[in-house]
């Protein structure tokens, strides 16, 4: 009988988004009050990505239990961001089904319409719990996450999706 | 080869843990009984886990300035009188550092001057974002903590307790859109409420402040008092005037904090 070889990509990808949930604790210490996260939202762009391009690499399960950590960390209400990793997750395997991949542009406008969707409930979540937002903020969040998507596409193209087929090659 | 999962049980799994999500912050919003202890222990989890595994990056990062102060140290070695200097130098730095734990050690006691007791808290993680202005210590309910306490630096507010888990705590800073703390401002003591606002340059605003009031310049602000939570007279910053407009200075920097004292009743 064939060994089945363990796939550690959705380990790896959970860890990724991880760092990103983490590392504003980091610059702050390193680069002072400089707060990136406050443009954009990489964890948005991570999840979608390898749910756009490489679905596989994330469980429904997994990104359940990483919104639960985010929340701890952020001081939301248990739940949000849980949910707003899966509405991102599913928006993007849906959109990969219906094959709006085919060109660059149309990828980046669906990555759009999915973090605009999931901004909208995350904002009435907030609404219904009482928690205070700043629309403003999100708005610039959700304009400067749109943006910034080619640029961290590129990067995670041609650094990660390169090295997932270097690995390949070595299997082979 | 493992097999595939058919799309319908991946949508009934998928539609199960978004009615988990739902129910577990509608559980967590009612401040349910069911969901309090659970949560304390995966803030706790989080709060210790997520410091743990940035502490390493926090090393990595001060590596360059390690780097810098060993070069220059090697080039004062070179030579022999610079050596001396050194030496005088480090004497003096050692002296420093001596007084810097002496003042340390005397921020617990001028944070008594509160006539409360107070406890010194590590901080673990910083959360800084669209979402929320916070932190975490690692102080919990098992250390005498309770929800609405205040956090000082230097005899400074830095803000509230707003969660307590079992060993660890979040602290709500002033600037949080969330915060709000009544004050009194100036010789003449003006009521208001303190409100973190991220359009203001300062973070924060001044609400609910008398019909008629007259703000100078320098004017101090210092809490009010709330029963028992918040006592009177914590000093928290002045009033600067930019432009016919006042905007409140902190005497504190709210970044790269290590430790806190947070006043607990008596």
């Amino acid at each position: 009988m064939a060994k089945v070889k363990k796939n550690y990509n959705d380990l790896l990808s959970v860890l990724i988004v991880l760092i990103v949930t983490l590392a504003p604790s980091i610059s702050l210490e390193a680069f002072g009050d400089i707060q990136l996260n406050k443009y954009f939202n990489l964890e948005f762009i991570i999840i979608y990505f390898f749910s756009f391009n490489r679905f596989k690499y994330f469980r429904a399960i997994s990104l359940f239990v990483l919104g639960i950590i985010v929340d701890s960390l952020i001081g939301n209400y248990l739940g949000i961001s849980s949910i707003a990793f899966l509405i991102l997750y599913k928006i993007a395997i849906y959109q990969n089904t219906i094959q709006v991949r085919s060109i660059f542009i149309s990828e980046w406008i669906a990555f759009g319409l999915a973090i605009f969707v999931v901004y909208v409930v995350e904002l009435v979540m907030f609404y219904l719990t009482g928690v205070k937002t700043d629309i403003q903020a999100f708005v610039l969040n959700f304009i400067g996450s749109f943006l910034s998507y080619p640029i961290f596409w590129i990067i995670l193209k041609y650094s990660f999706l390169r090295l997932e087929r270097f690995s390949n090659d070595k299997d082979e | 080869m493992k097999a595939e999962r058919p799309a319908s049980d991946k949508n009934i799994r998928f539609l199960l843990l978004g009615f988990i999500c739902f129910v577990l912050t509608y559980l967590d919003y009612s401040n349910s009984a069911y969901i309090k202890k659970t949560k304390s222990v995966i803030n706790d989890g989080a709060a210790y886990v997520s410091y743990w595994i940035v502490r390493p990056f926090q090393l990595i990062t001060e590596i360059p300035t390690v780097y810098n102060e060993f070069s220059l140290l090697q080039k004062k070695f070179e030579n022999q009188e610079e050596l001396k200097n050194t030496i005088s130098k480090l004497q003096l730095e050692n002296d420093f550092l001596k007084k810097d734990l002496q003042k340390y050690l005397s921020i617990q006691e001028q944070e008594k001057n509160y006539s409360r007791p107070s406890i010194i808290a590590k901080v673990l993680f910083n959360s800084k974002n669209i979402y929320a202005n916070n932190f975490l210590i690692d102080k919990g309910s098992l250390d005498g903590i309770k929800v609405g306490n205040p956090v000082i630096k230097n005899n400074n507010l830095l803000g509230q307790i707003s969660e307590v888990n079992f060993k660890s705590s979040r602290v709500i800073l002033l600037k949080d859109l969330n915060s709000r703390i009544p004050v009194l401002i100036g010789e003449k003591l003006y009521t208001g409420i303190m409100v973190g606002d991220l359009n203001e340059t300062s973070g924060v605003k001044l609400e609910f402040l008398p019909k008629e009031y007259e703000f100078q310049d320098q004017d101090k602000i210092y809490t009010s008092e709330i029963e028992s939570i918040l006592p009177k007279g914590i000093y928290i910053g002045k009033l600067i005037k930019q432009n016919n407009n006042y905007l409140v200075e902190f005497n504190y920097n709210f970044i790269n904090l290590d430790y806190v004292s947070v006043l607990i009743e008596q």
